[in-house]
């Protein structure tokens, strides 16, 4: 039988249907709950922003629409954009200055899966990595930072030192890259 | 689609604008496919990071505990809609319910012409805005480049005035710089020659002497150099050894202040020099 896609599953969840809800959540809060992990670095924040995220996804579900981009895509955008909220009003108490520019994301590291959902998703993550990899150092770090710790393009440019006009071009010219070695979005 | 508006397209995908430059760059989005498409790929791109992070699975009572809250706020809606839905039992109450709706249809449809004209005059109020946006952006764009011609200006400017600095610091020091030839009226010194260049800002000098006959024994040439004030009381500025040819140039700087330099003199001292000038040490070369 073929597995139902992932935007089969939203627009089943759009109509109000519980199971679907629930297949979604079994396919995606692995990402999204990694990825809210690694953006709050905490546990109990990081399930919070899960529950909100899913809610939030069930009641604007019927906003999706499958012709603007992946069901996962737009997953991801809502469960980052609420971690990052969550994380921006977090460190109005933290200073810029205690944070390390070390590297968020280990390139050459290869992720531990296996089983057959993760099959895809490794031949994709292979990917992501050859093309981050394939970026200068400037962008890539930029893109890292504004991804996974949600810093505006003025605190990048307080954090690495570099003039606004450098940091917008760094993520501007890195973005357009990965998108280029990504195949246009179509992975 | 401009290079600005690619750039907001890439700063949107990483959730990195305002609320305002997200609205601007929403209502461009609307009359620009491309652009669209654009912030489109660059989200999907972005959204593609998540792939290197390690899938976790959550805690098993995450599940759980969502689906239940996804029940109560199920039952929460009903309970809302289905309370009005039992008064209606009520036949009497019911078409006093529809009259009430058509009533409220009517003044809804008016809502809605109004709305709707409202949305042609906003539609109308954003193209202006946009234009005014595109204006803004140009002149910007016309500000910046000036800037730059201006900064390379600057630049110019400056280099041109540290040049300008250099020279004129070169011509004051030679300004303050004296030269002065020694003369001595000994026979056997007829053939030496000593010239002293005297800087009385740094209070330093050189001493350039050729030909001189070499020293006697247990003798050294020493240099004096006398102060406008203090005529009486010579002030010492080394001992000078020449080589075989009678040659040397030396750097000096006298051990006391000058405050007006009046001569130099070239004396030959008992070896080692004296820290005072006495009468023993023949003066060999003088000047002016």
């Amino acid at each position: 039988m073929e597995k139902e896609t992932d935007e089969s599953i939203l627009k089943r969840v759009a109509a109000g249907d519980d199971a679907a809800f629930a297949a979604l959540y079994d396919r995606f809060s692995g990402s999204l709950y990694a990825l809210a992990h690694r953006i709050l670095e905490d546990e109990q924040d990081a399930r919070d922003a899960l529950q909100e995220g899913f809610l939030y996804l069930w009641e604007k579900a019927s906003n999706f629409d499958p012709l603007k981009s992946k069901a996962y895509t737009w997953s991801v955008m809502i469960f980052r954009h609420k971690a990052i909220d969550r994380l921006r009003s977090r460190r109005r108490r933290l200073k810029l200055a205690d944070m390390a520019a070390h590297d968020l994301i280990e390139v050459d590291r290869v992720n531990p899966e296996a089983g057959d959902q993760v099959a895809a998703r490794s031949d994709d993550a292979a990917a992501v990595r050859r093309a981050m990899k394939s970026l200068p150092d400037e962008q890539r770090k930029c893109i890292e930072w504004a991804f996974l710790r949600g810093f505006t393009h003025l605190q990048l440019a307080e954090f690495f030192g570099q003039p606004l006009g450098t940091v917008k071009t760094n993520i501007r010219r890195g973005l357009l890259r990965l998108r280029d070695t990504l195949g246009g979005g179509e992975s | 689609m401009t290079e600005h508006q690619e750039e907001q397209a890439a700063l949107h995908a990483l959730h990195m604008l305002d609320p305002h430059e997200s609205r601007i760059l929403e209502s461009e989005m609307r009359s620009d496919s491309r652009l669209l498409e654009c912030v489109a790929e660059l989200e999907e791109s972005a959204a593609k990071i998540s792939f290197l992070l390690p899938e976790q699975t959550p805690p098993p009572e995450c599940r759980r505990e969502l689906l239940t809250a996804l029940k109560q706020r199920r039952r929460a809606n009903m309970a809302a809609i289905s309370t009005p839905l039992r008064i209606f039992r009520n036949p009497w109450l019911a078409w006093a319910a529809a009259a009430g709706l058509a009533i409220a249809a009517v003044g809804l449809w008016n809502a809605s012409q109004s709305l709707s004209s409202k949305i042609v005059s906003l539609g109308e109020s954003e193209t202006s805005a946009k234009s005014e946006a595109a204006k803004a952006r140009e002149i910007n764009d016309t500000f910046s480049s000036s800037l730059i011609e201006a900064d390379h200006e600057l630049a110019h400017v400056k280099s041109e005035l540290r040049a300008k600095i250099t020279r004129l610091n070169e011509a004051g020091q030679v300004a303050r710089m004296e030269a002065v030839v020694l003369r001595s009226a000994i026979k056997r010194y007829d053939e030496g020659v000593a010239i002293v260049i005297w800087d009385s800002e740094k209070q330093e000098g050189k001493l350039k002497l050729d030909k001189l006959p070499p020293a006697p024994s247990n003798k050294d040439y020493q240099l004096w150099v006398l102060d406008k004030k203090t005529p009486g009381s010579p002030i010492s500025a080394g001992v000078i050894k020449v080589d075989q040819r009678g040659f040397a140039t030396v750097t000096f700087k006298p051990t006391g202040e000058i405050s007006e330099m009046s001569k130099f003199a070239l004396s030959l001292e008992k070896q080692g020099g004296v820290s005072q000038k006495s009468q023993d040490g023949p003066i060999v070369f003088i000047g002016p």
